[in-house]
Order: structure tokens, then C-alpha cells, then sequence
């Protein structure tokens, strides 16, 4: 029998296409149970129903329900049956929530799922990424043993490193690895060659062996999931295609689909290749789901001899490849640079079990790569190179979670061609998501909501996808930017410091300066020096000149990507009514009924007291707000706020982001420098800290001045209306010469606020942290009335809290010559996980370097203790390590800021002569 | 002047003359509307510089690729060795002087291709392209032949050679009539006197081009107006094309038999793939004054005459080819050329359209000029891929290395194009071998499949902005900066000429 008869299609839509004969590339041996008994007949059905549309066929053999009426309603409906909304509904069900119906356009794994290569990792990126792949092979593993046949083949996997730099990032994910305890060992090029001796080792530096890693039979990993959905109640409907998601009052309402319409509660979007296109069909506002399919290419060998079945599964991602063992030949794909995006005007119709056209030009570059790493597969036959469609994300992470256009409205989508390794922790995040109002683990990196109306763009989606498909493989350094889909978002500053040689960075597609380059930075001898590294990078130095012109002078800094909001009452700024004032008491936790012209910074928290946002609220009039919050939260506060609002329509919120620049003063010579431009007096008696005032800076009108950096440091944040804002950048330019002012980008802001322990919304805290934890209950007003978390709170500071913010300097630590840590770290206390860093940087005034982390109590098992006394905890009886790739340095703790950083600079320490 | 001066364009010299032109553009409007005092402020916001031609190109990639696509022309025919030929044109002169023909010997199995670049007129250029390979055709012809033309049973110009590709041939039918009688003659004279013996081809091109050259020359004498063979006006055409010149090179293939017949300074370049490695082989001499051996071929003609024949590089200070079709100013005898000048039938005017000066200074001993062709032979071996033919206008832009190097790139890269499927049971070192090597061709696709049209993209630009800026410069000036060109490139079936060439050794 031959392997994979193809008989050439034309995709409907014009692309070019391949109908198999087969629903799964998975050779008969293999075939998952339900597959087996139905597949002749199956197959031969399928081919003309869809191909030709002309035979009269027999009855499809359904691998679903079989054919009902659609319910009338349903408290979830799932769109997309894949893995991915399968896994969602069975664990809904699991969870108690029967009442679910998943409805497919085509037969259940028709999309994505059924050509799936099954690999199963666990070694991820971050921690939270690992929980939840841990989470989905211990899920999958389970069910082996229960005899559910998921073809789980407990290999293990080999990572293997070209590049010194690899063998960093493959330590740095062993030292995570360890602190959940995932099983995993640093190995060298021989213990490499020991363990799969198919591999050319000698150009190789080391691995990393994690022998709890697996493949398995993607589809029958849904198949599963569908079988125990169903046992519990869950339908699965086949053959029904959703046409438009009807919302009402922001909510979920109602499903129209090809059968019907179900009335729903929840609706989830798992929708794979089409869930941007099905995001667009809400009415009557569209859900922004940005991801682009991009062809994904493997090979799989006819049977090597001696080729061993447990082989491990390998990735040589300096190559851009992996390989697995496959029916006694070998499997290899990868993840090229320059990748073939598909499906631009979205996928055709009735692309069911079908693959794209292979180019082999195209995959030359990976099959290069894979013989040179498995030399064995040189004199191997081709079974078949595949090529299909996945779909890919801006930032090659997940989309998960409810959407900020509409509430209820939930996706699960963008694997990034790891859904299967997802699928199972994606579930179960998305399903508690639905059911406790938020997932179990901080999601914030998976958050649909990081993403903003232009990231759907399609262009920008798939230029971007030239870096977000390899970026699976390719070795991404600790905050390195993306270079495609770059500009798009300037500031009115821009250009100047373009000039003024600022390399740029981007958040939410602004473009922030980081740094400005010092004039020897292109010179030969700083050639090697490298943006991107583990080390010291090459901005240290301009860092450190603009920290210092920070500490000691003047800095000008763009703020300009801030998220703003402006909320206002509905009769105006200045009436006598309050309605804004008691949106915002409820929504804040610090008391925001203050002077008009005072500043306050509150958290925003959750029912359980977590930060939802962090935000800087000036009060500008009696009715009349101002909002400055970080550039990540343009969606997502922009949501909490809306979700919020009074339902009569007495509070008005608007997003302000374009409309205002941000300059941001920094230093002691601040104040002299803003009273030179502008008529007013700015001593600290006439300009208290935390206040703000409507001023003109030279002739620019309506600017508002506000005494706060947001680091630390004395100075101003003046918030120009845009037009105005290269003006004043100028005048103050111009007026600061004698002061020494000059530019200032991000990273000088970085490591001020680091350094005096300022904690940073998205990077530091999230939705699971609470102002007690942070050494913030300070700001919590328990006593100005009822706030949404309020109670939670009220329960740490009675009982204790589950995590502490902790300050660490690095003891022994070389900061020219030791790896750097920038996040991530392990933090051990007493020789005991305590969990990880969040931010770290350069300490320059304390010449030390900074790591800021929270600090646990795991007992054995690994649960979070309450701390009763988190200070002694933290302080007393503790030593500290930090372990940076393997190396632990001490640390010494602190949980307030270091008494040398907060002593102000007072600007009048230049001794004037005296009156005789 | 017959031909104009091959300039470089940004050659100060001759920057004065593109200045008049830009002045002459932006004042045209204001000098008409002299009086009134606010066309004196139009004038001066028109006098402003006009925008650089390559940095803001005025023409869009389509628009240029739609221009240089014009002409473009692809035969797929196998004929014999000859695999494809593929073939484009780009006017300069308005109209264009070039042309090209191409046709198979329908007795034989020879197949000609020619490019012929005209000079003062392009009537003589077109005459040459009709007539020249049935001219060809008659000296190739064997004796059978030749006695069915004399008894009316085959049409000289229609049955002994079959035409390919495009061909615009001339309309004016009565002279059609004196053609066909020219060649008919000729195909007499040559049953009678030295009819093709299967061996000489170099001959019989040689008298081909000759006889032409002849035809030409004397079916312009003034006899033939008083004598009452033609009308006025299709007399005014034989003088248009007698006075009016051209220069050519003719291709004959045959098995793996190459001839090329050149005149002048069109020129023929083979492209040959060496153990890895293309090479140009020129098949042409050039016949200008850069050429020693033509110079002093004309001087050992007319001795004691050297300093007048050529001056400034040119036949009398005038012509830059030293071979020629027509041109009769410098063939006909004094006598016969002040015979015409004072025909009464003829008006003046129209033999100013010649020139000023008819008969060149210092014109004592003609003919000065003949339409001899230099004819070189090669014997095709499998090494040699193609044939470029083209007229001066591609080779002042490109040298022949480069030429070659765009067309083996070129080909190189079009045979990429087909979508690769490995063979069944091939493994995978084997297809990552191919593959390897057609990655290293993919970098060479272009972006036109005709390969005359990448030649003409490359020889103009190749960027975008340079082309466009070539192909907007306006029709008074952008004869200084570059030729008409005209380019044919023959495909040689290596496979034909591998069998071909085991035979022949045999």
C-alpha cells in the first residue's frame, strides 16, 4: 500500500492544495481505535463528498454525535473542534459545567490537530509555560496508563546547543526546571552521543536531557478529550459551521451558526486557522484576533534500519530543526527563518484534512540542517514531506482569554504549532478562567488583551510572522525587540531623537527610546560588543551616563507611549455630582477623594486583590480624572474600566494615549529648569510632590505638569497635547543647556527605578500580586469605604500574605564578567526554592547589581505558605542565593528602598553668597 | 550628419545640450505670452528645477515594465539545433531604425536570423530585413530550384524561405513588384553563372549580401525614373532607401554549422559553458574606425586619400561604419550623384532630406563603401548554449562578458521556475544535492522571462529609477544617451548538437 496517495485539489479559494486519502497522516499501524474500525469507508467518503461533490456517497461514517438537533442553548459554546476546544470543553466538564457544545465546520482534528508532529515538552520559556505543559503531559501520560491510547511514547527529549549562548539559555531553563521539579540534566557532547547515537555531536557544546518528555498521536490526544467531554454531557456537533456571534449590552448572547442559533452564556473561540476571520463575524462589534497561518514544513523518512522506536525527541534549534522517531523512520521539520506566510485573505472553505503544496526549495534550508545533524538519514527514501498551515501570533505566545471587545466572548487559539504540548494546560486555565472569572496561574503573557486594535492588521501580521515563526527556534535574548512591523507608533519626539542617536524599543508598537548611543559606540573597538546577550550588553555605558544625568542633572525622557484615560461626569468636569468619584473609590484601593490637583497612586485590584492594574490618578477638577497607566494596559484597563462603568451612563471615559505627549523631567535640576520655561514658581512649596497644574511651557498652552517620574527621583511628567509637544521638547532643550540637560531612554528609567525598588505593573506585579505583598498596603484605605477587593486584602493583613517583594543586592558579583541575571532567576532561601526574580538591573549608586523577586514559603510538596510575619520572614534567619544559569551568587535582601537612594538632592546645595 | 554622436550622457560636453533642452521645455510657454506681466511671474516659478529623473522615477515598475515589454518576442520551435530563440527592441530614434528577421530555408534545413541597424532614415534598414534572406535563400539554392524560379513555378520571394516570428514587411506593393524582379534576376544570373554547390556557403552569403547591395544601389539611379520602369513615388522610395543606410549580421545555421555574415558594427557573441564557467566568443569584427584592419583595408583602396576618407573617427567626418547597405552617397560616382541633384522630376526638397551637402568634400575615387560581409565559422559543439545578436546599441551599454554572464544567469534562473518533486526512491542526500544547486539558481530568477527583456532591463538600469529615467527622456535628446536596440538571442539544443557531433566524428 502505498504510504500517502495525494491526489491534486484545487482549493476552493484558489490556493493550491492537496486532498489526502487519508484523515491522518498516521500509517494504519498506528491509527488511533476509532479511526481503525471506520477508515476505509471513511476515507473514500470523504475524498469525493468534498473533492468532487458530484458522487453519491454513502452515509459518512461520523466520528462525532451523530447527527441531532442543535440545542437551543447552552451555557458555553466552543467554535473549533481541535485539540485545543476539545481540551476546553472537556475541562468545563470536568469541572461540573456540562451544559457545553462544540461545534466544528468539518469533522473533529480536520483543521491543525490532525497533522500534528505530537510532540510533548516541557521545557519552556518561562515558568508559567512550563506549568502548563507540564500540566498536559502529566495529563496525557495518566490517560495511557488508564489505556486510552494516545499513542504516548515516553522517549524523553535531547536539546541540544551549537552555541555557547545556547547552552545559556538551555542552564537557564534547567535552573527553572529544577525549582518545579522537572526532571532534567545538563549533558555534554559525549552523555549526547551516548544517549541517541544517530547524532553528529562534534560541533556541538552540550544538551539538555529531559527524559520525562514524550511524543505521542496528536489526533487521538483530541479524540480523547472528545470522548470524555461527551461522557460527561458535553456535545460535540460536527458539520456546523458558526456564521456570526450576536452580542448584546458587550455580552455574549447568541451563536448563528450553518444549523441554527444557540443562545449562550459563553462563547469561546478556538477557531485555530480561523479565528481572526471568525473574531471579525461578531456583531455588531468585531473581536480582534491577531494571528496569521504560516506554512509549517516536516519530513518524514521511510524505515531507517535501526532506528531505535524510543529514540528521543530532538531539537537543534541553532539548526532550526527537531526530530522524532516515526514508525521505524525518522521525522524531522523545523522552524526556518524567512518562513512562507499562508492564507492571507484567510483560509479557503473546506479546508478539511488537507495540506498546502510542498515546496522543496523552500525546505532545502532545514533538510540541509537535518542531515547534517542525523548524517543516517543521508540514504533514507522520502515517505512524504509535509507541509501545513498553523497559526502563528504577533509574539509567538498563546492567545487566551476573554477578549476586550466583548465580555464572555473567550478564545483559545494561536498555538503557535504547539497545541498539542498546550492543549491540555490551555484547557484547564481557560476553563477556570470561565468559570472563577480568572485562570489559576498568571496568564498576563497569554492575555489576549496585551494586543491592541493594530495588531490585527494583516500586513503588520504577517511581515511580523517572518520573526514570530522562527522565533520557536531561534535563540531569543532577554529583551530582545522585534524588528518587523517596527515604526508604527511614534511620538512626536521621534525624529529628534533619532538624531540624537536613541535606539529604539517597542511596547504595544510605540516606539520608546532605550537608550542614546555614546559617539564611540560605532567605533571598531566596540565592534564585539553585543545588544544582545547574556553579559554585559553594549548600552551599559550610555545607561549609565544617562543614569547619572538623572541622579545629578537634568534628563529629559519621552513618556509618550503611557496609556492615558480621562474620565469626566456626565455634566461636566466641575459639577457638584460625584458619580466619577465613586466609579473610581470602587475600583481603586487607595483613597482617590483628594484636593483637586493632587496626584495618587492606586492600585486597581481584583475580588481577590490582585492588581489589575497600577495606575497614577491626578484629580484634575471636582468630577474630572485623569488616568496615566503603563503602555501594556492600553486594553486591558481600557476593559476593566469599561466593564465597570455605572450602567446609566454617568461616567464618561476616554482613551486620551494620542492626544497627549509625555516628557518626563528627571533630575535635581528639574525644577530650576521647568520654573526658567514656564511662569510659575516650582519650589517645593508651591509644587508639592504628587501634585499636578495646568501650566504653559513657553508658548504652548494647556499643559499638565504633574511632580512625579515615576522612578524615584525628584522631577515632572508634563503631559503636552501632541501638537505642542516638540515645542516644548525644543524650549526645554534649549533653556536646560547650562543644566546639563540631555536625553534620557528607558534604560537609565529602568535602573533608576529598580534600584530604589519601585515595582512596575506587567513586570513585577500582575493580577496575582496585592499591594500587601509589595510593601504597598500603605496605599490601601480600608477605612474610605467599600473598594472590589477589598475583603481579600482585609483577609492578608489579618492573616498574612502568600509572597513578599524583596530587594536583593548581588554579593560576589562581577558585573563585566558574570552572566547577567534579567529575570526568571531562581531565588533560593536557606538552600530552598523561594521563587523567581521579576526585574533586575544595574544598580549604579549602590554599584551593585539589583534583582527584584517574591519571596515564598514552599513546604515539601511545593504549596505556598502563608507568611504571618513576612518581614521576619524575609529578614531574619535567611540567606539568600540567586542562581544565574546554574551559578549561585548570595544575595542580601532588603524590603524597602536602600537609604542611600532616597536622600534628595536638594537643587540649592551650590552655596549662594551672602548679604554682608 | 548621418549618425549621431555616441555620447556619454553625463559627458560635460555635451551637458550644455541637455541644459538648452531643459530651458528650451520650460520656457516654451512663456515666450509665447511675452507681454503680460504675470506670465513673467509663471515664467519664473517654471523655470525651477524639475524633480531628478532616477531619484523620483516619473514612470511606475509597471509602466516600465509594460514598455519594455512591448516588443518582446519567444519562439518555442524546435528547429535543428536551434532550441528557442527569444528577441526585443527599444526605440531611440522616433521611428525606430532597427530591425531583425528571422526565417527557415524551406529547402534545407538552415535557419537565418538577422539584425539590422539603420542609419539617416530607417528605409533602408526595412528594405534589407525583407530582402536580405531571400536573397540568402537564392545563393543557397541548388540548380532545380533555381530553373523552377526562372519558370515561374516557385515565387522567389514567398517559397524559398519560410519567415518566423513577427515580421513587418513592406506595404508599398509596386515596389514590392521591382524587388521581386531584382531577386528574380538574380536567381537567373546565379543558375547561369555560379549557382550553389552545397559546399561554399561563405560564398553564397557573401553574394547575397553583395547582390543586395547592388540591387539596392542601381535600382536608384535616375535611369530607371526616365526609363519609365517605376512611378514618382515609388521611385522616392528607392532613393529613400539608397540614400538612407543600414549595417547587419546574419546568422546561418545549419546541423553544427555556424556562419555569421556581418556588416558594420552589429555584433554576434557566443555563450559558451566551460568546465563551469561562461565565456563570451565574438563572432563579428566590428567595421568602424576603431577596427585597424578596416581602416586600412579603405585606405589601401583609395591610396593617397587617408586624411580625407576618415576623419574624426568617421567615413568622411560623416559615417561611423565603414561597411554598409546603401548609403549611395558614398558609392555612386560624382557624376551620377550631380545627375540626381539636377533631375528636374525631383524636387529640391526632397533631396535635402539627404543632406545639405550631397556629395562629400574631397570625393574623388568612389565606391568608398560596400556592403561586404566579413563571414566567420563555428562548429557548434554540446559547450555552446546560445547566441546573442544585437545591434551597437545593447554593446555601448554592455560589454559582451556581461552580456553573456546576465544570459547564463538568466537561464540559470528560469530553470528553477518548474516545481521540484523528488524522484521515487531518490534519498535525501540526493534531493539536497539538487536542491543545493537550484537554491544557487534561485537567486538569479529575474524578473522577466524573456531573456531579451532582461538584457534590455540590465543594459538601461537595471534599477528601476535609471530605466525610467532612460525611457522618459524626452524624443531631442535621447538619442545622445543611448541607440536603438535590438536584441536576439538563439537557444542551442545541446542535446541535437551532442548527436549531431558524435556523427560528425564518426
Amino acid at each position: 500500500m502505498s504510504w500517502f496517495p495525494l491526489n491534486r485539489a484545487m482549493g476552493t479559494a484558489g490556493v493550491k492544495c492537496l486532498k489526502i486519502t487519508s484523515p491522518s497522516i498516521f500509517s494504519r499501524r498506528i491509527l488511533p481505535s476509532t479511526f481503525r474500525a471506520a477508515a476505509p469507508g471513511y476515507v473514500k467518503t470523504r475524498l469525493f463528498s468534498t473533492a468532487e461533490g458530484d458522487s453519491p456517497s454513502p452515509e459518512p461514517v461520523s466520528l462525532a454525535t451523530p447527527p441531532k438537533p442543535l440545542p437551543q442553548q447552552a451555557r458555553v459554546v466552543v467554535c473549533g473542534g481541535g485539540v485545543v476546544g476539545l481540551s476546553v470543553a472537556y475541562h468545563l466538564a470536568e469541572r461540573g459545567w456540562t451544559d457545553v457544545v462544540v461545534l466544528e465546520q468539518g469533522k473533529v482534528t480536520c483543521g491543525t490537530t490532525w497533522h500534528s508532529v505530537g510532540l510533548v515538552s516541557t521545557m519552556k520559556a518561562t515558568r508559567t509555560d512550563m506549568a502548563m505543559t507540564r500540566y498536559s503531559a502529566d495529563l496525557y501520560k495518566q490517560w495511557e496508563a488508564e489505556g486510552e491510547g494516545v499513542g504516548w511514547k515516553q522517549c524523553g527529549s535531547l536539546n541540544v546547543a551549537r552555541t555557547l549562548d545556547r547552552m545559556i539559555h538551555l542552564k537557564r531553563q534547567h535552573a527553572v526546571a529544577k525549582t518545579m521539579g522537572v526532571e532534567s540534566q545538563v549533558v555534554t557532547p559525549a552523555e549526547i552521543q551516548d544517549i541517541c547515537p544517530v547524532l553528529r555531536v562534534d560541533d556541538l557544546q552540550g544538551g539538555l536531557w529531559i527524559p520525562g518528555d514524550g511524543a505521542l498521536t496528536a489526533p487521538d490526544v483530541a479524540m480523547v478529550f472528545s470522548r470524555k467531554a461527551k461522557a460527561k454531557g458535553v456535545q460535540v456537533i460536527e458539520d456546523v459551521g458558526v456564521e456570526k456571534v450576536i452580542t448584546e449590552n458587550g455580552r455574549v448572547s447568541k451563536v448563528v451558526t450553518s444549523a441554527g442559533n444557540i443562545k449562550c452564556e459563553y462563547f469561546v473561540n478556538s477557531a485555530g486557522l480561523w479565528s481572526r476571520e471568525l473574531g471579525k463575524r461578531t456583531d455588531p462589534r468585531r473581536v480582534n484576533v491577531p494571528l496569521h497561518a504560516c506554512e509549517h514544513y516536516y519530513l518524514v523518512t521511510k524505515p531507517i534500519t535501526g532506528t531505535n522506536p524510543l529514540m528521543p525527541v530532538i531539537r537543534d534549534y541553532d539548526g532550526y530543526v527537531y526530530f522524532r522517531e516515526w514508525n521505524g523512520g525518522l521525522l524531522g521539520g523545523g522552524f526556518e527563518p524567512s518562513p512562507k506566510p499562508c492564507f492571507h485573505q484567510g483560509p479557503p472553505d473546506k479546508f478539511e484534512f488537507q495540506l498546502l503544496q510542498e515546496d522543496w526549495d523552500h525546505f532545502q534550508v532545514l533538510l540541509t540542517e537535518i542531515l547534517h545533524r542525523v548524517p543516517a538519514m543521508e540514504t533514507a527514501e522520502i515517505r512524504q514531506l509535509v507541509n501545513g498551515p498553523e497559526s502563528f501570533t504577533p509574539d509567538s505566545r498563546w492567545l487566551l482569554g476573554e477578549t476586550a471587545e466583548v465580555a464572555n466572548y473567550f478564545v483559545a487559539t494561536g498555538m503557535n504549532s504547539s497545541g498539542i504540548a498546550g492543549a491540555g494546560g490551555v484547557g484547564k486555565q481557560v476553563a477556570d478562567w470561565i468559570i472563577d472569572g480568572r485562570p489559576s496561574l498568571n496568564m498576563w503573557a497569554y492575555d489576549i488583551r496585551r494586543f491592541i486594535g493594530h495588531h490585527n492588521n494583516k500586513r503588520f501580521l504577517r511581515d511580523r510572522m517572518q520573526e514570530s515563526f522562527p522565533a520557536t527556534a531561534v535563540l531569543k535574548y532577554p529583551r530582545e525587540e522585534y524588528t518587523t512591523g517596527r515604526k508604527l507608533r511614534c511620538s512626536p519626539l521621534h525624529t529628534r531623537q533619532e538624531v540624537a542617536g536613541a535606539v529604539f524599543g517597542e511596547t504595544m508598537a510605540y516606539e520608546r527610546a532605550m537608550y542614546f548611543k555614546l559617539d564611540d559606540d560605532d567605533s571598531p573597538e566596540n565592534e564585539d560588543r553585543r545588544m544582545w546577550t547574556y553579559t554585559k550588553p553594549m548600552w551599559f555605558e550610555a545607561a549609565q551616563e544617562e543614569y547619572w544625568a538623572c541622579k545629578e542633572r537634568v534628563c529629559l525622557m519621552d513618556m509618550s507611549s503611557f496609556a492615558k484615560f480621562e474620565l469626566e461626569g456626565v455634566d461636566g468636569y466641575s459639577s457638584a455630582s460625584e458619580e466619577v468619584v465613586d466609579f473610581l473609590q470602587k475600583l481603586c484601593s487607595n483613597d482617590i477623594d483628594v484636593d483637586i490637583g493632587t496626584i495618587v497612586h492606586t492600585g486597581m485590584q481584583n475580588k481577590y486583590g490582585g492588581f489589575e492594574n497600577d495606575t497614577t490618578i491626578a484629580r484634575l477638577d471636582h468630577n474630572h480624572f485623569y488616568m496615566i497607566c503603563p503602555a501594556t494596559q492600553q486594553s486591558r484597563a481600557w476593559t476593566w474600566l469599561a466593564r465597570h462603568m455605572p450602567q446609566d451612563g454617568s461616567v464618561h471615559l476616554r482613551d486620551v494615549t494620542s492626544m497627549f505627549s509625555g516628557i518626563n523631567i528627571i533630575g535635581p535640576h528639574a525644577q530650576q529648569l521647568l520654573a526658567d520655561v514656564s511662569d510659575i514658581s516650582t519650589s517645593r512649596s508651591d509644587f508639592r510632590p504628587m501634585s499636578c497644574k495646568k501650566i504653559d511651557v513657553g508658548s504652548a498652552s494647556g499643559v499638565w505638569a504633574m511632580r512625579l517620574t515615576h522612578t524615584g527621583e525628584d522631577g515632572f511628567i508634563l503631559y503636552i497635547p501632541s501638537e505642542y509637544a516638540l515645542h516644548v521638547y525644543d524650549i526645554l532643550m534649549s533653556a536646560g543647556k547650562d543644566y546639563g540637560v540631555r536625553n534620557a531612554g528607558y534604560y537609565a528609567l529602568r535602573h533608576l527605578r529598580i534600584e530604589n525598588f519601585f515595582a512596575y505593573w506587567g513586570l513585577d506585579l500582575d493580577d496575582r500580586t496585592t499591594p500587601m505583598e509589595c510593601g504597598r498596603g500603605y496605599r490601601v484605605k480600608f477605612d474610605k469605604g467599600d473598594f472590589i477587593g477589598k475583603a481579600a486584602l482585609e483577609q492578608q493583613r489579618d492573616h498574612g500574605v502568600n509572597k513578599r517583594f524583596v530587594h536583593f543586592q548581588l554579593e560576589d558579583y562581577d558585573v563585566n564578567l558574570d552572566l547577567w541575571p534579567w529575570g526568571g532567576e531562581p531565588i533560593y532561601r536557606n538552600g530552598r526554592n523561594a521563587g523567581l526574580t521579576t526585574t533586575c538591573g544595574f544598580g549604579f549608586a549602590l554599584d551593585s547589581m539589583v534583582c527584584l523577586g517574591f519571596v515564598r514559603d514552599f513546604d515539601d510538596k511545593g504549596v505556598e505558605q502563608i507568611l504571618k510575619n513576612s518581614n521576619d520572614f524575609v529578614m531574619k534567619d535567611a540567606k539568600y542565593e540567586i542562581d544565574i544559569a546554574g551559578t549561585r551568587f548570595p544575595a542580601k535582601p532588603s524590603i524597602y528602598t536602600p537609604k542611600q537612594n532616597v536622600t534628595y538632592v536638594d537643587p540649592s546645595f551650590i552655596p549662594a553668597p551672602q548679604k554682608v | 550628419m548621418y549618425r549621431w554622436v555616441k555620447v556619454n550622457p553625463f559627458d560635460g560636453k555635451h551637458a550644455k545640450v541637455v541644459e538648452t533642452w531643459c530651458r528650451t521645455i520650460s520656457t516654451a510657454m512663456p515666450k509665447r505670452n511675452k507681454a503680460s506681466g504675470a506670465n513673467l511671474i509663471r515664467f519664473k516659478l517654471r523655470n525651477a528645477r524639475i524633480p531628478d529623473a532616477v531619484q523620483s522615477p516619473r514612470l511606475t515598475p509597471q509602466m516600465v515594465t509594460s514598455i519594455l515589454r512591448m516588443n518582446e518576442e519567444a519562439v518555442e520551435e524546435s528547429y535543428g539545433p536551434v532550441r528557442s530563440y527569444v528577441k526585443n527592441q527599444l526605440q531611440s530614434n522616433k521611428p525606430i531604425e532597427d530591425r531583425s528577421a528571422q526565417g527557415h530555408l524551406v529547402h534545407g534545413s538552415a535557419s537565418l536570423f538577422g539584425v539590422f541597424d539603420g542609419h539617416g532614415g530607417c528605409a533602408c534598414a526595412q528594405a534589407v530585413s525583407d530582402r536580405l534572406l531571400s536573397y540568402i535563400a537564392v545563393a543557397m539554392a541548388e540548380h532545380d530550384i533555381l530553373a523552377a524560379i526562372n519558370n515561374g513555378k516557385l515565387d522567389p520571394t514567398t517559397d524559398l524561405l519560410q519567415h518566423i516570428g513577427d515580421t513587418n514587411r513592406l506595404v508599398n506593393t509596386d515596389l514590392a513588384t521591382v524587388h521581386k524582379q531584382s531577386l528574380a534576376n538574380f536567381a537567373a544570373e546565379a543558375m547561369a553563372i555560379a549557382h550553389f554547390d552545397g559546399e561554399s556557403v561563405k560564398d553564397a552569403l557573401v553574394s547575397a549580401f553583395l547582390r543586395l547591395d547592388r540591387d539596392i544601389v542601381t535600382e536608384a539611379l535616375p535611369s530607371n525614373l526616365q526609363g519609365g520602369s517605376m512611378d514618382m513615388s515609388c521611385y522616392f522610395d528607392t532613393l529613400a532607401i539608397a540614400f538612407s543606410g543600414a549595417v547587419g549580421c546574419v546568422a546561418y545555421i545549419d546541423g553544427t554549422d555556424l556562419f555569421l555574415a556581418n556588416v558594420g558594427d552589429t555584433q554576434a557573441v557566443l555563450g559558451v559553458h566551460n568546465d563551469n564557467r561562461w565565456e563570451a566568443v565574438p563572432l563579428s569584427d566590428t567595421h568602424n574606425a576603431d577596427n585597424p584592419s578596416e581602416v586600412e583595408r579603405i585606405t589601401r583602396c583609395h591610396p593617397n586619400e587617408a586624411p580625407n576618407i576618415i576623419k574624426n573617427r568617421r567615413l568622411f567626418g560623416e559615417l561611423v561604419p565603414l561597411r554598409a547597405f546603401g548609403d549611395v552617397r558614398y558609392k555612386w560616382t560624382k557624376t551620377d550623384l550631380k545627375h540626381l541633384l539636377n533631375t528636374k522630376q525631383i524636387p529640391k526638397h526632397v533631396m535635402s532630406v539627404f543632406g545639405d551637402n550631397l556629395i562629400p568634400h574631397k570625393y574623388r575615387t568612389p565606391p568608398y563603401l560596400d556592403a561586404e560581409p566579413e563571414v566567420m565559422h563555428h562548429i557548434l559543439t554540446p559547450k555552446d548554449k546560445f547566441l546573442v545578436i544585437a545591434s551597437d546599441g545593447l554593446w555601448e551599454c554592455l560589454s559582451p562578458d556581461k552580456v553573456i554572464q546576465l544570459v547564463a544567469g538568466h537561464l540559470d534562473g528560469q530553470q528553477v521556475l518548474v516545481n521540484y518533486k523528488p524522484n521515487e526512491g531518490a534519498t535525501l542526500k540526493e534531493v539536497n544535492e539538487v536542491l543545493s544547486n537550484r537554491r544557487v539558481s534561485l537567486k538569479n530568477r529575474a524578473l522577466d522571462s524573456n531573456t531579451a527583456t532582461h538584457l534590455l532591463r540590465s543594459a538601461l538600469g537595471p534599477d528601476h529609477g535609471q530605466v525610467s529615467a532612460q525611457l522618459t527622456l524626452p524624443q531631442p535628446i535621447v538619442r545622445f544617451y543611448r541607440d536603438d536596440i535590438t536584441i536576439t538571442v538563439i537557444f542551442f539544443d545541446s542535446e541535437y548538437i551532442k548527436d549531431k557531433d558524435i556523427k560528425h566524428t564518426r
